[in-house]
C-alpha cells in the first residue's frame, strides 16, 4: 500500500512539473504584460523600464531557469498586479475555493446518488421522469445563467438570502447550489444507468435467486459495483469544479482561486498563473490518488500492483 | 405631582436616549465597484478604480473640483519662480492619521520617489521633476528638467497623494503598503483582496471631518449582481451599470441612475500609412461622415454620451467648443466621398479591430458603426477581440487599418491627447508623417506662455479633426445606481470622493 501511494505520488510529481512547464510557455509565450499595464501611448522609454524592473528583459530559458530555481524554494515570483509573492496571494484565496468545490461536491452526491438509485429502481415511473429530464435540464444550465436567476428569485424578488459574497454560511448557499448543480446531474444520469446495468447481470439474479431481499441485493451487492464509475467521475469533477469556481466567484462576488486566476490571464500575470495552475493540479493529482484508494475499499478485487 | 415628575425625568431621559443613539449611530456607505485595486502604492497603480478608492485616503496639492477646476487642497497657493522652477506654500497644520505633520519633507519624499524611479507605472507622467527643493517646512520648490507648464496637472492626480516621511523611511514601501497613511478624509482599515476595501473617518482631517463614518468599496465583478446588490440594499452606490440596465434601476422605488460625464472619449485609430485605404483623406472623411453618433448614443449608451470631434473635453487644457457636441453625420456626402475616391461600385474594403470587453456594449457599437460604413458603400470586416488580444495585435503592429478604442485624459491636458500622433511616436502604428505637426506639438508641450499654449493645442485639434487623423466618437458618460438615500453629485473624473457623500437618513 505505502509502495503503490510513493509510486502513484512520484508519477504525480512528473505531472505536475510537466504542467507547470507546459503553462511557463503559454504565458511567457502569450506575449507582454507591460502593453496590459501602460496605456498604448505610454512613452517607450517608460514601457522598456518596467520591463526591465519585471525581469522581463531577460532571456526566455534564463527566465525558466530562474523559474525553475524558484519553484525549489516554492517560489514562484511576484504578481505584477499586486507585488506580493504569487504563493501567498493563492493560499490566501485557497480555503474560500476549497470550500465552495467541497460544499458543491458534497451536496451534489447527497442529492445525485439517492436521486439517481431512485430513478433507476422506479425505472419508467414520474419519478424517474423528474430526475432524468432535472438531470438534463441541470446539465444544461450554464453556472453564470443559473446562478444570476437564483440571485434573482431569492435574493431579489424573495428577499431570503444575500446576493454576494461569502462572510457567513447563508452567502454560500446560492454560490453552492450553482457549482453543484451541474455535477449533481452528471452523477445523477451516471448513477441511474450504471445502476440499471449492473441490476440486470448474472451475479444479481443469483442474489436474488437465493432469496436475498431486494433491500439487501440493491444495497449490499449491486450498489458497490455502481459505485466504481460514479468515484471515478465524481474524481474527474474536482477539475471542472475549479473552472465552474471561475464563473461562480465571478458572479457572487467571492474572492477565491477562480477569480484571480481569470484576472491573471487577462492581464498576463505569469507568476499568479503559474502558481494558481501549480495549486490546482496539486489538488487533482493528490484527489485522483485518493480516489484510486477507495476503489480498492470498495471493491476488494482491485489490488495494489 | 410626584408622578409628574417622574414622567417628566422619564420622558427627558428617553429623549436624551434617541438623540444620544442618533449621535452614536454610524453612518455606512458601501459602494460596488467592478475591479479591485491593483495595489495602496499609489505610484504603480494604473486604475482608475484604483485612485477612485486611494483619493479618499492620500490629499494631492491640488485638488481638482466635481467640474475639473482645480482648487487648492495641501497647497494654499503657487507661483512660477521661472520656467523651471514652481513655488508651492503648503497647507500647515494639517496632520496624517499617524499624527505626523504635513510638511515640505513629505512633497519631498513623495515626489521625488515616482521622479526618480523609472520602473514605477506612475513615472511617465512625474519624469519632468528633477527634484525638490525645501525652502523652508512649509515652502518647497519643484524643480523640472524641461520647462512643464502643466506640473500642476501632475501633482493633482493618482502618484501625487502625499506620504508622511518618517513613517515611510521607517517601514519602506513593502510596510506601507500593509497599512498605508496619507491626510486624506478617512484612514486605511482593511484591504481584502477581491473582496473589499474598508475606511473609516478621519476626525482631524483638515477640511473638516466628513459625514460619512465608514466606508466600504466592494469589489463585485457582475454588472448584473452589483444591480441586484443595489436593489437589496447591499450597496448604496453600484458603478459602471450597463445603459441597457437603467430602466431596471429607475423603474424600482427608492433607486435611481445618474449619467455623469466621464473625461473617456471613444475613437476609431486610423492608420494613415502607404498602403491602407485610409492613407486617403476621402476614405476617413467618408468613415466619419458615415456614423450617426446621435444614434448609437440613444440606442445602445441610453443616451449616456456627448457626440465629440476631440480628446480635449471640457475643462481640458485646450478645450476646443467648436469640437464638442457636434455630430458631423452625412451619409450622402460619405457615398459622394467614396465616389469621389474611386470606388464608384462600392468599397473599399476596410477590417475595424476592437475590443468586446473593455465597455458593457462596445459589440454592439462596432457592429452599428460596421452597418453604417456598410450602409455607405464600404466593405467591411469586423474584427472583435479580447483587450488582450487587442493590445498584442497592437504591439505586434498586426493590425487592421480603423482601430476602436476608449481613453482617458487624466492630465487634463491637450499634450497627452495629441502627443501619440508625432511621427517619432507612432510612424508603424499611424503613420502620420508630418514634422509640421511634431514641431508644433513640441513646442505646445514646453510652452510656458498658457495663453498662446491654449491656441496652439485649439489649433492641434481642429488639424486632428478636419484631417481625420483620429476619427472621434463620443464622451462617454459613465451610470451610477445609487440609493435615494444618497446625497451626491458625481464627479467627472469618476474619483469617489466620499467626502462630498451624505446620507439623507429619513430614506
Amino acid at each position: 500500500m505505502q509502495q503503490y501511494i510513493a509510486r502513484r505520488l512520484l508519477q504525480g510529481l512528473f505531472v505536475i512539473i510537466v504542467v507547470t512547464l507546459i503553462i511557463f510557455l503559454l504565458v511567457h509565450l502569450g506575449g507582454d504584460p507591460v502593453r496590459l499595464m501602460l496605456p498604448e501611448e505610454a512613452p517607450e522609454e517608460a514601457k522598456e523600464a518596467l520591463r526591465i524592473r519585471l525581469g522581463l528583459d531577460q532571456p526566455l530559458h534564463y527566465r525558466y531557469f530562474l523559474f525553475l530555481q524558484g519553484l525549489m524554494r516554492g517560489d514562484l515570483g511576484d504578481s505584477f498586479r499586486y507585488n506580493e509573492p504569487a504563493v501567498k496571494l493563492v493560499m490566501e484565496r485557497l480555503p474560500t475555493t476549497a470550500t465552495l468545490a467541497f460544499l458543491s461536491m458534497v451536496l451534489s452526491t447527497l442529492i445525485a446518488i439517492p436521486l439517481g438509485i431512485l430513478a433507476a429502481i422506479k425505472r419508467n415511473t414520474l419519478l424517474d421522469l423528474f430526475a432524468s429530464s432535472g438531470a438534463v435540464l441541470g446539465r444544461a444550465m450554464p453556472n453564470f445563467w443559473l446562478g444570476i436567476m437564483l440571485i434573482l428569485f431569492f435574493a431579489v424578488f424573495l428577499g431570503v438570502l444575500p446576493v454576494s459574497g461569502f462572510d457567513s454560511p447563508r452567502h454560500l448557499i446560492l454560490p453552492v447550489i450553482t457549482l453543484g448543480t451541474g455535477m449533481a446531474a452528471t452523477v445523477t444520469r451516471l448513477v441511474r444507468s450504471t445502476l440499471l446495468e449492473v441490476i440486470g447481470l448474472d451475479y444479481i439474479r443469483t442474489a436474488r435467486a437465493k432469496g436475498l431481499s431486494k433491500r439487501v441485493v440493491l444495497f449490499k451487492h449491486a450498489l458497490r459495483n455502481t459505485m466504481i464509475p460514479v468515484i471515478t467521475v465524481i474524481g474527474l469533477q474536482v477539475p471542472a469544479l475549479v473552472t465552474g469556481a471561475v464563473i461562480t466567484e465571478s458572479v457572487f462576488a467571492i474572492p477565491g482561486v477562480g477569480r484571480l486566476t481569470v484576472a491573471a490571464v487577462s492581464r498576463l500575470d505569469m507568476a499568479v498563473v503559474q502558481a494558481s495552475v501549480l495549486v490546482v493540479s496539486i489538488a487533482v493529482v493528490l484527489v485522483n490518488i485518493g480516489i484510486d484508494i477507495i476503489y480498492t475499499i470498495i471493491d476488494p478485487r482491485v489490488r495494489y500492483d | 405631582m410626584k408622578n409628574c415628575r417622574v414622567g417628566l425625568v422619564s420622558f427627558l431621559m428617553v429623549l436624551l436616549l434617541l438623540f444620544s443613539s442618533g449621535l452614536a449611530e454610524a453612518q455606512k456607505l458601501t459602494i460596488g465597484v467592478p475591479v479591485d485595486m491593483e495595489t495602496l502604492d499609489i505610484h504603480d497603480h494604473q486604475s482608475m478604480v484604483g485612485e477612485a478608492v486611494a483619493v479618499n485616503i492620500y490629499d494631492y496639492l491640488y485638488f481638482r473640483d466635481k467640474g475639473g477646476e482645480l482648487q487648492p487642497a495641501l497647497a494654499t497657493d503657487w507661483e512660477l519662480i521661472d520656467d523651471y522652477t514652481w513655488r508651492f506654500y503648503l497647507r500647515e497644520g494639517v496632520k496624517f492619521h499617524n499624527g505626523e505633520e504635513f510638511n515640505a519633507q513629505s512633497v519631498k519624499v513623495t515626489l521625488e520617489r515616482v521622479a526618480q524611479d523609472s520602473g514605477l507605472t506612475n513615472h511617465t507622467h512625474y519624469s519632468t521633476i528633477e527634484k525638490v527643493e525645501i525652502i523652508d517646512d512649509y515652502t518647497v520648490d519643484i524643480i523640472t528638467n524641461v520647462p512643464d507648464p502643466i506640473l500642476i496637472n501632475r501633482i493633482s492626480r493618482t502618484g501625487s497623494g502625499m506620504l508622511p516621511p518618517e513613517y515611510f523611511q521607517e517601514v519602506g514601501m513593502e510596510g506601507f503598503i500593509q497599512n498605508p497613511i496619507g491626510t486624506g478624509p478617512y484612514k486605511f482599515v482593511e484591504w481584502q483582496r477581491d473582496g473589499y476595501v474598508r475606511l473609516e473617518v478621519f476626525e482631524d482631517y483638515w477640511r473638516g471631518t466628513p459625514e460619512i463614518s465608514e466606508v466600504e468599496f466592494r469589489v463585485i465583478p457582475e454588472a448584473s449582481t452589483r444591480i441586484s446588490e443595489l436593489l437589496t440594499g447591499g450597496v448604496d452606490i453600484a458603478l459602471e451599470i450597463p445603459p441597457f440596465e437603467k430602466p431596471r434601476i429607475d423603474s424600482r422605488d427608492g433607486k435611481r441612475t445618474i449619467d455623469s460625464p466621464t473625461i473617456r472619449v471613444m475613437l476609431l485609430y486610423v492608420r494613415l500609412m502607404e498602403g491602407y485605404p485610409t492613407e486617403d483623406l476621402k476614405i476617413r472623411m467618408a468613415i466619419d461622415l458615415a456614423i450617426d453618433r446621435q444614434l448609437i448614443i440613444d440606442e445602445f449608451l441610453e443616451g449616456a454620451g456627448t457626440p465629440v470631434r476631440s480628446r480635449l473635453l471640457p475643462g481640458a487644457f485646450g478645450f476646443n467648443e467648436r469640437l464638442y457636441d457636434v455630430d458631423v453625420y452625412n451619409p450622402t456626402r460619405a457615398k459622394h466621398l467614396l465616389r469621389e475616391a474611386g470606388y464608384e461600385d462600392g468599397g473599399p474594403t476596410i477590417e475595424i479591430m476592437g475590443p468586446h470587453d473593455r465597455h458593457a456594449v462596445d459589440r454592439e457599437v462596432l457592429e452599428a458603426i460596421g452597418a453604417m460604413l456598410e450602409e455607405v458603400g464600404f466593405d467591411v470586416n469586423l474584427e472583435i477581440l479580447s483587450w488582450s488580444a487587442v493590445t498584442s495585435r497592437v504591439a505586434d503592429r498586426d493590425h487592421s487599418e480603423v482601430r476602436w478604442a476608449n481613453l482617458a485624459n487624466t492630465l487634463w491636458d491637450g499634450g497627452l491627447a495629441v502627443d501619440y500622433l508625432r511621427y517619432e511616436r507612432s510612424d508603424d502604428v499611424i503613420g502620420f508623417d508630418s514634422p509640421e505637426y511634431s514641431e508644433l506639438v513640441l513646442a505646445a508641450a514646453q510652452n510656458m506662455d498658457l495663453e498662446e499654449r491654449e491656441k496652439q493645442y485649439q489649433k492641434i485639434a481642429e488639424w486632428i479633426a478636419e484631417e481625420r487623423l483620429m476619427i472621434h466618437l463620443f464622451q462617454l458618460d459613465t451610470i451610477y445606481g445609487v440609493d435615494e438615500s444618497v446625497i451626491w453629485e458625481p464627479r467627472v473624473d469618476e474619483m469617489i470622493w466620499v467626502y462630498d457623500i451624505s446620507l439623507d437618513s429619513e430614506d
